[in-house]
């Protein structure tokens, strides 16, 4: 659709002709701390997760994937609490900022998941034996991954910002069921997997420069997910300009090949101006 | 395609392997690229939307955002 895309002269200028000012992307002075933070908490963890923590008493060198794992999973969590946060809110005050946030909230927690999978997977291979088991850790994480996967393809598939929306907040709330679900699995059924890493019992072995890694990881998995979220909310928010952009100078057009309709041919223009000047939503 | 190849390569050895290590190497570049990925996705994306909405309107609640409206 040709009419989203301004001309040169409309990107240099404000829409009250003052000269273009605006930011030139979703950067800012918060993404750029976060970014650094990110960037140099990253390159140490790897560092220290890699090479300079001593192995596990009982695993050896085959812990070592928790210091990406654990943090990646506990990010998805807060992430999807925000998105039920954002649903919700959304849901009471109709606002486009919580619905923007809910959104970007469950895109950005489900790459989170879907590396907590992968990576549990490399994992499970290297202390079980498999990839993959239906064990009710995994299994329920992985429903909770088609959740809000379900969630992402039902905003993709709504035109109407409104009714996307509610929908998606619905799923969203229905979604953040499985949050509790899948953290007390391991408790409510009988599981491979270890328990809770961070609130329930901590390996008494884990200490010291181990324990500090995993904490550097959960630092720097928050503060990538505050990094991607801004990010993600920002173009979000950027589409939804561009949609109702369009839109209004969709309704424009219309509006003026309606005039044009009326003025020009209204001899000859018969039926079919009469079904233009129906659509006009005016 | 190779990066894929490559990768298979090394699952498939580590089947037989008793090596922890390519499996561990694999999760933290996986993890470290998929982000970068993202990251460059999403930083591309604002770029180019940025383009195509007027200044005024690049940011949420920015000067000349500020009406109230809708915002809750």
């Amino acid at each position: 659709m040709t009419t989203t895309q301004p001309s040169t002269a409309d990107r240099a200028t404000s829409a009250d002709g003052r000269p273009a000012t605006g930011p030139t992307g979703t950067g800012s002075t918060a993404t750029l701390v976060l970014g650094v933070i990110v960037l140099l908490g990253g390159a140490l963890l790897a560092v220290l997760g890699l090479a300079l923590t001593k192995p596990d008493v009982q695993l050896g060198e085959r812990m070592r994937p928790i210091y990406v794992h654990v943090p990646t999973v506990s990010a998805a969590y807060l992430l999807f609490v925000l998105n039920a946060v954002g649903s919700a809110m959304w849901l009471w005050r109709k606002s486009r900022f919580w619905d923007q946030l809910a959104a970007a909230a469950a895109e950005v927690g489900l790459v989170f998941l879907g590396l907590t999978l992968l990576t549990g997977a490399f994992w499970g291979r290297i202390t079980w034996g498999v990839y993959w088991d239906w064990d009710a850790r995994l299994t329920s994480t992985l429903v909770m991954f088609l959740a809000y996967l379900g969630y992402v393809a039902l905003r993709g598939s709504i035109l109407d910002p409104t009714t996307r929306a509610t929908r998606a907040a619905v799923l969203g709330l229905g979604s953040a069921l499985l949050i509790p679900l899948v953290h007390k699995s391991v408790d409510w059924w009988r599981s491979y997997h270890q328990g809770s890493t961070l609130f329930g019992e901590l390996d008494p072995s884990m200490g010291g420069l181990q324990l500090f890694t995993l904490f550097l990881g959960l630092t720097v998995g928050m503060a990538l997910a505050g990094w991607l979220l801004i990010h993600r909310f920002r173009v979000g928010w950027l589409t939804l300009q561009v949609e109702e952009g369009g839109l209004t100078e969709a309704i424009d057009a219309r509006r003026a090949e309606a005039a044009r309709a009326s003025d020009g041919t209204s001899v000859g223009a018969g039926p079919a101006a009469s079904v233009r000047s129906d659509e006009d939503p005016s | 395609m190779s990066a894929l190849v490559a990768m298979q390569q090394v699952l498939a050895q580590q089947i037989t392997a008793d090596d922890p290590w390519p499996l561990i190497w694999v999760a933290w570049v996986v993890t470290f690229g998929t982000f970068a990925a993202y990251a460059f996705v999403l930083v591309r994306r604002g770029r180019s939307l940025s383009a195509r909405v007027a200044p005024e309107r690049r940011r949420f609640l920015s000067e000349g955002d500020q009406d109230g409206a809708d915002h809750g």
